[in-house]
């Protein structure tokens, strides 16, 4: 057992010292498509946390991540008019760490409600509030502060400090950071009571467990790195407006991954997040108009195939191929 | 059970799978290369920029022959050629070929004074499919990759105001912006951005509906108005610029509704405005939008004496046919100018196959290369600092008339009101310009 | 301004309106309770048929032409299109354990979505897309009222009767109800789950299409990526109406249209699109099961 912990934490370890190294000498091409696929990566993975291990769809995940990136903006800028261009490392963790709790608070504010529904209902209900809060995002009475339906951006002199090279590092510690908790949630205690609420909500609460308690935990966590991810994405692109993180058509995005790869493992985001920017970025330069569609294929093959992902196929296949029976799906 | 479910559709997933890619490696042998005329060579491909794949459109000479390779002016932009602005600027990409074509085979090209050549004229062209993320990844590789010297603005304001800080300010790349401006451009101290129009936000002679006011004003004929629009950058600006302006003219604003960017189902505000019968109703939103407008107003059998739309646009003319009778607009340039090159316009437009009465911006377009010949021609080096200064010094004439460039940066071209009558688009007011008499309702 | 006309003509927009979402909704509401899959692609089959009733309506000189034959061929194109889906793509997943169903369907019909958006697109382009005929309003006493929401009225209430007389009287209209009530104890009274799922399938489709040819007809624009917020607005109506029953759909969609156009009237015409959302979770914290749920 330890020697496995061992022989794993230094695959991750060189995993890191390697993309490390990427990052600092890669062309600016490829470190923007990877700072892309680290953010993919952190919301999959912080979506799985309360989707895949505790079995509560949230398909308004990117909420938080749009929370994330404009908090960020709000509050760096305001700092940047105190602290000027001196502090600005200074300026980009104190903005983080403010966007962070902020998102975290407002997440423990909404589980009261959101959690009073299962299911069918919770995941239709946090789909509907990426509608609401673009409406309010985008409204004059808002604009003051959000910048309205224009959106919002870094100080230009702010902005003249992001550049391809540091927001990779940011995204990469947030990825690694995300990947930590990830395990660190899987392999604890904590797993097994989230399993008992995602099998069966009403008789773990018969056995004494407290499900809102955890279920809002999860709720939190994810959010937070939700916002994370949001704040790496504001640093790279600086600027955003509400239909570019309030919006249907990425909401899918974070569930996508995580169940391409394998819900419910740290690799599978991974994988899923990596499988989605290679094959949407690069493998398709040649067919501009037909990447939907060869996304959709893809979609509806693994569904069909193998919906507990692409780690789920492999174990499969592995399974098989040493011969051995396994009573229940591969999970 | 389990092992030929998998086998099976995995093979029919792998089989899906390279049946597409075959079809897309030969549908991608065919993608659009180039369109040459006389030594103009286009070249279109297909690039990845962030997290989309988008068209480049790159319009140069021929190699010239000579040893020394004189290095060329190059302008960058982005045109939409998909999404909520196509119908508003993917006719740019014919217009900048035909003027190109004109700047380097009659013109011979723009003189340097440094390198004493006269070099040619390169435009670079991404299509920014209406989206902002992917409109300043772009700007960003022309500023970063293509090295251009100038960049001009996509339409969209929005858009436009959040390049000048993130691409222009931050790369040092002098920006002109095109149909895009609005206040907050212009008053935090940004140095790189210029443009020749007014600004149409104030509620004074530079405003967007200015000469239509003064018309009403004149001939009186209008006791109310109604102001209906989208809360949108630019379309806002002439909203409040025009209720002002109302006001002044001495009209009883009796409706203001503005509504969230991308309504299209008008039926609640054109029942309240049936109750009310304003005179004229003022429509602040995009041209196909204020089209439908007008639409839904005459299925719903309200028809205002008046309808005066901000922006006509694509299509408005032709689609709306006799709906579009006595509507008002307002434009910066008609063919009855005679100002500075407009017979060249006019041509270039005819070559381009566009015509003026669809495309109503193409003359600000017109204006900026004008602006850019002479600014280059007046910096005399290739240099985007030394193009910078002569662009925030211009006086030139235009085909709208003298231009002169104020100290925040923007210019005192102006609009002047237009009325379609019998399909075609006539200039009403000022007189000297005008072409046609205002036909109202007595 | 609120005159008692005002308050009819607007009453009778909502109405139209909320027929529209309950068309829409109940369509979804079959796929969903009887068939049991969350077909995330119902919009985009909405979307399809809008655009192409607008295809069939440009085609010809006549728009009225293209717009009688829209339903001629979309209804039975949209049964086969359903049917398909259905028996090609969701059968083979609806062995495996619930858990399994729910994102395999979501997988499946995601993907389904993003195939129609890009086929549509592919061939009509990404610009809105919107019709016009030209009618003029009919007058009913001192109201008048567009006249295609007249037609799309009397459309909505003949696909009510229908309804709802399928549902009483015929075998498949019963066995379908008895789905939604219990699927365990329906299959054990011997009703072949599998073939009334496939059937719910063809007719929610007809129901998208439906939808679709009344939205495009009404002179609302469609691009092809509409069909994303379509769905979820005609989640919001199942939930706010009743998930479990199939005239939850019309009940939401009718209290969601009026309250819509009412809210547009007496309040804003700028929050009104937020109304829907608000009423969404205004009714998910006081009553989860909908309205007329149970």
């Amino acid at each position: 057992m330890r020697k496995d912990l061992l022989r794993t934490t230094t695959v991750w370890i060189v995993i890191l010292v390697l993309a490390s190294l990427v990052g600092m000498f890669a062309a600016p091409y490829y470190i923007s498509l990877l700072i892309f696929l680290f953010i993919y990566a952190t919301l999959a993975l912080s979506y799985d946390i309360l989707g895949g291990l505790l079995g509560y769809m949230n398909l308004g995940h990117i909420i938080f991540y749009g929370l994330g990136a404009y908090l960020f903006a709000i509050i760096i800028n305001n700092l940047f008019m105190i602290w000027g261009s001196q502090l600005i490392l200074l300026s980009v963790f104190v903005a983080t760490l403010s966007s962070v709790a902020a998102a975290s608070g407002i997440a423990a504010l909404l589980s009261y409600p959101l959690f009073r529904i299962k299911g069918f209902y919770f995941a239709v209900a946090t789909l509907g509030l990426i509608t609401l809060v673009n409406i309010i995002t985008s409204s004059p009475e808002m604009s003051p502060i959000t910048g309205g339906f224009s959106g919002i951006s870094l100080v230009s002199d702010l902005a003249r400090e992001s550049n391809p090279r540091n927001s990779y590092f940011m995204a990469m510690t947030i990825l690694a950071l995300t990947s930590l908790i990830h395990v660190l949630i899987r392999r604890g205690t904590i797993r097994n009571i989230f399993s008992c609420i995602k099998e069966d909500e009403q008789a773990s609460e018969c056995t004494g467990i407290n499900p809102f308690r955890y279920k809002q935990i999860a709720f939190i966590i994810s959010a937070a790195l939700a916002s994370l991810a949001g704040t790496a994405y504001m640093w790279f692109q600086t600027y955003t407006n509400p239909r570019l993180v309030f919006a249907l058509e990425i909401a899918f995005l974070p569930i996508i991954i995580a169940l391409l790869g394998g819900s419910g493992t740290l690799v599978g985001p991974l994988i899923g997040s990596i499988i989605f920017t290679l094959v949407y970025q690069l493998l398709l330069v040649n067919l501009p108009s037909l990447t939907k569609l060869i996304m959709g294929s893809v979609l509806i093959a693994v569904g069909i195939g193998a919906s507990s992902g692409i780690v789920g196929l492999v174990r499969g296949l592995s399974r098989l191929r040493r011969k051995t029976y396994e009573a229940s799906p591969p999970y | 059970m389990h092992i030929r479910i998998y086998g099976i559709s995995n093979a029919v997933a792998a089989v899906m799978a390279v049946a597409l890619l075959v079809v897309g490696v030969i549908g991608g042998y065919f993608v659009g290369t180039s369109s040459s005329a006389q030594n103009i060579v286009t070249r279109t491909e297909y690039v990845t920029v962030g997290g989309t794949v988008t068209q480049r459109i790159t319009i140069t000479t021929t190699a010239s022959p000579s040893p020394t390779s004189v290095p060329p002016l190059k302008i960058g932009m982005t045109i939409s050629k998909d999404g909520l602005f196509a119908p508003l600027t993917s006719g740019y990409e014919a217009f900048n070929r035909e003027w190109l074509k004109w700047v380097n085979n009659v013109r011979k090209g723009v003189y340097i004074r440094e390198l004493d050549v006269r070099v040619p004229v390169e435009i670079i062209m991404y299509d920014d499919r209406s989206q902002p993320d992917l409109a300043i990844q772009l700007y960003t590789k022309l500023a970063t990759e293509d090295n251009v010297h100038i960049l001009v603005s996509p339409y969209s304001a929005d858009i436009g105001i959040q390049l000048i800080p993130t691409v222009a300010e931050r790369y040092r790349v002098p920006m002109i912006m095109a149909e895009a401006s609005t206040k907050d451009m212009w008053n935090k101290g940004y140095r790189y951005a210029v443009t020749s129009m007014v600004p149409y936000w104030e509620a004074n002679k530079n405003g967007w509906s200015a000469s239509y006011f003064e018309l009403i004003k004149q001939t009186g004929w209008a006791k109310t108005i109604a102001f209906v629009g989208w809360d949108i950058t630019w379309a806002i600006d002439t909203y409040n610029s025009g209720k002002e302006l109302a006001r002044q003219a001495g009209l009883n604003i009796v409706y203001d509704q503005l509504l969230t960017p991308g309504t299209t189902d008008f039926a609640g505000v054109i029942r309240e405005l049936k109750s009310i019968q304003p005179d004229i109703v003022f429509l602040a939103m995009f041209g196909p939008v204020n089209a439908l407008f007008i639409r839904q107003a005459n299925e719903a059998g309200f028809k205002p004496k008046e309808f005066h739309v901000i922006e006509y646009g694509a299509g408005f003319v032709d689609g709306l046919g006799p709906l579009a009778e006595g509507v008002t607009s307002e434009i910066f340039w008609t063919p009855s100018f005679k100002y500075y090159q407009s017979d060249l316009l006019n041509e270039l437009m005819a070559r381009a196959g566009l015509s003026w009465v669809d495309w109503q911006w193409t003359e600000l377009r017109m204006i900026i290369f004008q602006m850019i010949v002479a600014a280059v021609e007046e910096a005399g080096r290739l240099d985007r600092d030394a193009i910078n200064d002569a662009l925030h010094r211009l006086q030139i004439m235009t085909v709208s008339g003298p231009l002169i460039i104020g100290p925040q940066g923007y210019g005192n071209i102006g609009l002047v009101a237009i009325q379609i009558q019998n399909g075609r688009i006539q200039t009403v007011w000022p007189r000297e310009l005008a072409n046609a008499t205002y036909v109202y309702p007595s | 301004m609120a005159t008692p006309i005002f308050f009819i003509e607007s009453l009778v927009d909502g109405i139209v309106l909320g027929g529209i979402y309950a068309v829409i909704a109940l369509g979804l509401s079959m796929m969903y309770g009887i068939a049991g899959v969350l077909n995330i692609a119902h919009g985009d089959l909405v979307m399809l048929a809008g655009l192409l009733t607008f295809g069939l309506i440009t085609f010809f000189d006549q728009p009225v032409i293209g717009f009688v034959l829209a339903p001629v061929i979309l209804l039975p194109l949209f049964f086969l299109i359903g049917l398909g889906i259905f028996s090609g793509l969701l059968k083979p997943i609806s062995k495996r354990s619930p858990q399994y169903q729910i994102l395999s369907s979501i997988l499946l019909t995601l993907g389904i979505s993003f195939i129609l958006q890009d086929l549509v697109a592919t061939f009509l382009g990404t610009l809105p897309r919107s019709i016009y005929m030209g009618f003029q309003p009919l007058r009913i006493g001192e109201a008048s009222i567009p006249f295609f929401r007249v037609i799309t009225f009397g459309i909505v209430l003949l696909m009510i009767i229908v309804f709802w007389i399928f549902l009483r009287q015929t075998f498949l209209g019963k066995a379908m109800r008895a789905v939604t009530y219990n699927r365990e104890s329906s299959s054990f009274l011997g009703i072949p789950i599998d073939r009334v799922a496939a059937m719910s399938f063809g007719l929610g489709a007809i129901l998208a299409a439906i939808g679709g040819v009344i939205y495009m007809g009404n002179g609302f624009p469609m691009t092809p990526f509409i069909g994303l917020s379509l769905t979820v607005k005609a989640l919001t109506v199942i939930v706010v109406g009743g998930a479990g029953k199939l005239a939850g759909a019309l009940v939401g969609g009718m209290v969601l249209g009026i309250a819509e156009t009412l809210t547009g009237v007496f309040v804003s015409f700028y929050w009104s699109p937020a109304l829907a959302i608000i009423l969404l979770l205004v009714i998910l914290m006081i009553k989860p099961t909908g309205i007329i749920g149970d």
